[in-house]
């Protein structure tokens, strides 16, 4: 009966994989000779976007002449000007990604918060995933080795009470069950 | 009780692995600075700007394409640009097939006006606003030189002040280099 | 400095005694260093016979090096007393009060020096592992023989490398060279021989008076991690571990890690009020070095209240145990080795090897330890010992099929599937074409990656009928392992990049990556710490379970739904013309955005509000584990609530503690939810008489005012800040320059704390005629409860420490050893 419930989740995963559809091909800088920036990808947003756009693409790169502050939390003159390029591309309509790489192809992928998820980078996106995969996985034989286990009565010491009177600990006892 | 072994082997083993691994990584630590910057514009095409020198005449950087330019990005309250001014000048006079370029990097025009015509100037300075030049180069302090050859690639990038005999290097590679 | 006036032995004795003393004089180095190798000394002595009497059992030899510990703590303590005198004076004869010293510093500035550069904050170091030294002595007594030469071994062996340090390489007694001296007379003059003035310490040390107890109290936390750790490593080298010796090592844990919660914290807000960049944890690698521990911490708390039960998780909890130690070690190195960017890093010279070779030591000395005793820890209380080596046999084939395809499916759809949902927004590279489930967008991910989980969570659960207490302990440990392992490599990646690819491998590792791991998991541990508390050990019903936690959840999606109809999500642009349920139009909008790729739409406060929902949810399920028995007392023995109340607490102080820190914990998790979740912010160039609107106030540039205050000139801008027409007051923001370091102004916001947010003003610039001036305005909804959050946890954790007088003291002392007192 339990193995009828896990292999229907197995089929539900799997009919959810075999959907399938494509990421859109972005714009690739790099295919071009020089970095100069292509026509923009998009319409211009409307204008009470731009501020929230600006300020979500800020957050992502990084202020060259503070230790690590984001362009968007750095009072520095030289944040301010690149928060103000940064409203300016977005006005045009370039997308994040396009914004992004404007930057890191400035001043290199430092520049970038978050890591691009390319070629040695993978590391750092997928390890946690996996480690935790692995983690629950290890998790799930150690409750199927406690089934083996003898059952353990509870020391006065885990409940927190040490009671002297009986009814009360009886009490607290048929509570805990 | 079951029969256990006395020492945890694949503890042992893998915990000496994990922490060699670790230490190694560390010790490779030492060999960086890690505020140092790295040098991302070299080998790629100069971006094209068009700014207005100081006279308000229109400088655009396609427009000298076929000569070597250096860039120059400069301002007054940066003690190590002050140092190097007197080499530039000079050597804008001793090449003038190259076209040097200096761009005011977060600075007013007024102060500008008044150290160059106190210290001199051989060649044209430009008013960047908002430091969107800068940007688009890359900049991120002062003062930083950039050579760009003749077909408009960037060939070296200086982020410290010249010196004579470091400019006359870069300058001969320039002219002397692909045409 | 003294003349000889006549040359009797006497007299020149005296005047050698007087000058030594005189703390103001050029013996105060010689003085300072002297009471720094007495305290090496006393170490080194007080470690060898601590293990020599470990090894032979000799209580005299134990009574001995307890003797030393305690001379290292008086030596140790002493030299941070001579030190501080000498900062006071100053007396620029001792290096480190040249390096940092000043007249012009204000005296309680003059005592933050202490820890203001390297060596001194290496005697601080020294001086705190004294006062533990004396703790644990304490926290032991006499009732561990068995243990207490082996801790104190260990730890003595931490303070000698302390020591080392401090009387070699960082040494901040060093008496100030000759030339050094020249340099500082000609910038400051000279009297005596010795300069006049200093340069002072870093303004950001004399910006705040929370820097004045931020770097102490983190260090009593950081710093005090040694003294768990001795203990742990007694009961390897003991040959048993035993729960009576758990009390103490509980006890002596818990002391620094209230400090090292409660110092986190107050980083957080130095950080949000002092430097005024509009939020309190930046994902610094200093920050992560200081969080690091706090997390294996926690993890091992937990874990060790469980390893009385589950001796599977023994050596689990060790290791915990350890790697925290081992991390605070990581987090000196991180912070003085040079190798990390980050704007806490004060490094000098080889201070960083040295650094490096001893975790080095202590790694290899942590695994050989554990590798060789471990299997020690496995014969107590009469247990039946399982079989480690091989996992138990499963009955039939059809369970290990089961067993089997439950791990492979999760691992192979669950790893991916969090990783590329995570990575979506930040652009996926074109060669990736991926199946429907991997190219929905982050939100749905959240919603059936639950599903995922639950289906087989629930089937191990229902199988085993094992919900109870362990089960979550052992989820916890999960969550806060991962989260270590992410920060860590987060922090720690930058430099394998490097290596691996040279220059062009430099990234950096931020915000944006820390946060996409810390909000699930920082779910995870909120849902946890709901669920926890409230269910028993060992078995439990599931459908008690289910009555337990009605109400919580019940409350939990009331209080979601409520948000969200109030406008919890918000969209830009926004809706135009909303109505009544605008707030669910918006939660449509939302949802029907994410699955479509033609949508230009901006949300804000989604994962707020799933967090607000869940925070309320454990908060719930904390209160109904505390209400019951008071619920039980009051109608099983008639007491007033009241009294009901205060006989749980009193009778079950480490849980009732506990709850109280978990309360905090939550508060803690609202408010940095909240805050960062609905943060308002504007940048403002005003001149005199200008109003701006901001929220629901009105700001108004009005006057600056310079203020020469000695050490630092001040320009104080003046603005007025009305509410809805009420005037608050006049708000004024600073920037500092200080005389000691004139190219580095800083910015001194002010804030307006309310409990329900924070409305801070700082001041980017002004012009000295106050012609104009560039302001910055940010609103932090929630803000104080995350610092109240931090006095509670601490104030809960000492609550747990406290010794129950209910309880008979738990020793492990053997019965027909002499002692006076009774046995276990």
């Amino acid at each position: 009966m339990r193995a009828l419930w896990l292999w229907l989740w197995i089929a539900l995963a799997s009919f959810t994989m075999s959907q399938t559809s494509y990421a859109e091909p972005e714009a690739n800088l790099e295919d071009y000779p020089d970095i100069e920036l292509p026509a923009p990808a998009n319409a211009p947003p409307p204008d009470a976007a731009v501020e929230h756009i600006t300020e979500h693409i800020s957050r992502k790169i990084r202020c060259p002449v503070c230790q690590g502050a984001a362009i968007s939390d750095s009072p520095a003159p030289s944040a301010v000007n690149m928060r103000k390029h940064v409203r300016q591309l977005v006005t045009q309509g370039y997308t994040e990604t396009q914004i992004l790489d404007y930057f890191s192809l400035r001043f290199g992928d430092w520049v970038l918060l978050s890591p691009k998820p390319e070629g040695l980078n993978w590391i750092i996106w997928f390890f946690p995933p996996i480690l935790g995969g692995l983690g629950l996985a290890w998790l799930g034989l150690v409750t199927v080795r406690w089934r083996a286990e003898p059952d353990v009565t509870p020391l006065p010491s885990d409940t927190g009470s040490v009671s002297k009177d009986p009814y009360e600990a009886r009490l607290l006892e048929e509570l805990e069950r | 009780m079951s029969a256990r072994p006395r020492t945890n082997i694949p503890l042992l083993f893998s915990g000496m692995l994990m922490s060699g691994l670790i230490v190694s990584l560390l010790a490779v630590g030492f060999l960086f600075d890690p505020f140092a910057l790295p040098n991302e514009m070299v080998g790629k095409v100069a971006p094209n700007f068009e700014l207005k020198d100081l006279d308000g005449n229109e400088v655009s950087l396609k427009s000298l394409r076929g000569r070597p330019v250096v860039l120059n990005f400069w301002s007054t309250w940066c003690i190590p640009c002050k140092q190097e001014h007197p080499v530039l000048v000079e050597a804008a006079k001793l090449y003038p097939e190259v076209a040097f370029l200096g761009v005011v990097y977060m600075d007013e025009a007024e102060p500008i006006r008044h150290y160059l015509r106190r210290n001199g100037s051989s060649y044209p300075h430009l008013i960047d606003p908002d430091s969107a030049v800068a940007i688009n180069y890359g900049v991120t302090g002062v003062p930083e030189s950039y050579f760009i050859d003749r077909r408009g690639r960037i060939m070296f990038k200086a982020a410290y002040p010249v010196n004579s005999p470091f400019l006359a290097a870069q300058l001969e590679t320039l002219l002397g280099g692909a045409r | 400095m003294t003349t000889l006036v006549s040359c009797t032995p006497a007299s020149a004795l005296g005047s050698m005694i007087l000058s030594i003393l005189d703390f103001t004089g050029p013996a105060v180095p010689y003085l300072g260093r002297g009471l720094v190798l007495l305290a090496l000394f006393s170490a080194t002595f007080g470690a060898v016979i601590g293990f020599a009497a470990g090894i032979r059992k000799d209580h005299r030899l134990t009574r001995i090096a307890t003797l030393m510990g305690g001379l290292f703590a008086v030596f140790m303590l002493a030299a941070n007393a001579l030190m501080v005198v000498a900062l006071l004076h100053p007396n620029f004869a001792v290096s480190y009060v040249a390096e940092v010293g000043s007249i012009q510093t204000p005296v309680y500035f003059q005592i933050v020096s202490l820890w203001a550069s390297l060596s001194g904050s290496i005697l601080l170091w020294g001086g705190v592992l004294g006062l533990y030294v004396i703790a644990m002595i304490l926290a032991i007594g006499n009732k561990h023989p068995d243990y207490l030469p082996w801790s104190l071994g260990t730890l003595l062996v931490i303070c000698v490398f302390f020591a080392m340090l401090v009387s070699s390489v960082a040494d901040p007694f060093q008496p100030t060279p000759a030339d050094h001296i020249q340099e500082m007379c000609l910038m400051y003059g000279c009297a005596n021989g010795l300069p006049l003035d200093g340069p002072g310490p870093n303004p950001l040390l004399q910006n705040h008076w929370l820097m004045a107890f931020h770097p102490p109290t983190l260090y009593l936390g950081y710093v005090g991690m040694a003294a768990p750790f001795a203990m742990i490593c007694a009961a390897l080298f003991a040959g048993r571990l035993e729960s009576g010796w758990m009390t103490p090592l509980r006890r002596m844990f818990l002391l620094p890690w209230a400090f090292l919660t409660a110092g986190i914290i107050m980083g957080g807000w130095w950080s949000f009020a002092v430097l005024g960049w509009g939020g309190f944890w930046a994902w610094d690698p200093v920050e992560n070095a200081s969080f690091m521990p706090w997390l294996t911490g926690t993890a091992f708390l937990h874990s060790a209240m469980m390893m009385q039960r589950r001796e599977s998780m023994k050596t689990w909890t060790l290791i915990l145990g350890m790697v925290t130690f081992l991390l605070t070690l990581f987090g000196t190195f991180l912070t003085r080795s040079g190798v990390f960017n980050s704007v806490h890093a004060f490094a000098e010279g080889p201070v960083g090897p040295i650094f490096l070779g001893f975790i080095a030591v202590s790694l290899v000395f942590c695994v050989v330890l554990l590798s060789l005793r471990e299997h020690t820890l496995y014969s107590l209380n009469g247990l039946p010992t399982l079989s480690r080596r091989r996992l138990p046999a499963v009955q039939n084939v059809s369970q290990r099929t089961v067993i089997l395809g439950a791990v492979l499916v999760l691992v192979f759809t669950l790893g991916p599937a969090l990783a590329i949902s995570m990575t979506l927004i930040d652009s996926l590279p074109v060669a990736f074409a991926l199946p429907f489930p991997f190219t929905m967008p982050r939100t749905l991910a959240w919603l059936w990656l639950p599903l995922v989980l639950v289906i087989p969570a629930f089937f191990l659960a229902t199988k085993n009928r094992h919900l109870g207490r362990e089960l979550t302990i052992v989820l916890q440990n999960f969550a806060f392992t991962l989260f270590t392992f992410v920060v860590f490599i987060g922090t720690v990646y930058p430099i394998l990049s490097e290596a691996l690819r040279g220059d062009e491998g430099k990234v950096s590792v931020g915000e944006p990556y820390f946060d996409k791991f810390a909000f699930p998991i920082g779910m995870i541990l909120v849902v946890l710490m709901g669920i926890g508390p409230a269910l028993p050990w060992g078995r439990a019903s599931v459908s008690r379970a289910w009555t337990r936690f009605a109400v919580p959840l019940i409350g939990a999606g009331l209080t979601g739904v409520l948000w969200v109809f109030r406008g919890g999500i918000q969209q830009q642009p926004g809706i135009e013309d909303p109505g009544l349920w605008f707030g669910f139009q918006t939660l449509g909008n939302y949802l029907s955005c994410s699955v479509s790729t033609t949508c230009e739409l901006q949300f804000s406060g989604v994962y707020t509000t799933l967090a607000l929902s869940l925070c309320v949810f454990a908060l719930l399920a904390g209160f109904n584990e505390y209400l019951l028995p008071v619920w039980a007392r009051f109608r099983g023995k008639k007491e007033t609530p009241i009294v009901a109340a205060w006989q749980v607490a009193r009778k079950g102080r480490r849980r009732w503690g506990g709850h109280i820190a978990h309360m905090g914990m939550i508060m803690a998790v609202f408010s940095m939810a909240m805050a960062k979740g609905y943060r308002q912010e504007q940048y403002f160039t005003t001149g005199p008489g200008q109003d701006h609107e901001f929220a629901e106030y009105t700001i108004t540039f009005e006057d600056i005012e310079i203020l020469p205050e000695g050490f630092r000139e001040s320009r104080i801008g003046k603005f007025r800040v009305s509410k809805q027409g009420k005037d608050l007051g006049l708000f004024e923001p600073r920037i500092n320059t200080y005389k000691t370091r004139p190219g580095m102004p800083l910015p001194a916001p002010t804030s307006r704390v309310t409990p329900t947010h924070t409305l801070q003003l700082s001041l980017m610039s002004v012009e000295k005629d106050g012609s104009f001036a560039y302001l910055r305005v940010i609103r932090m909804p929630y803000m104080v409860w995350l610092w109240i959050a931090a006095a509670v946890m601490f104030f809960g954790t000492m609550i747990a420490i406290w010794p129950s007088a209910t309880r008979r003291p738990q020793s492990t002392r053997k019965p027909d050893e002499k002692n006076e007192g009774h046995a276990a």
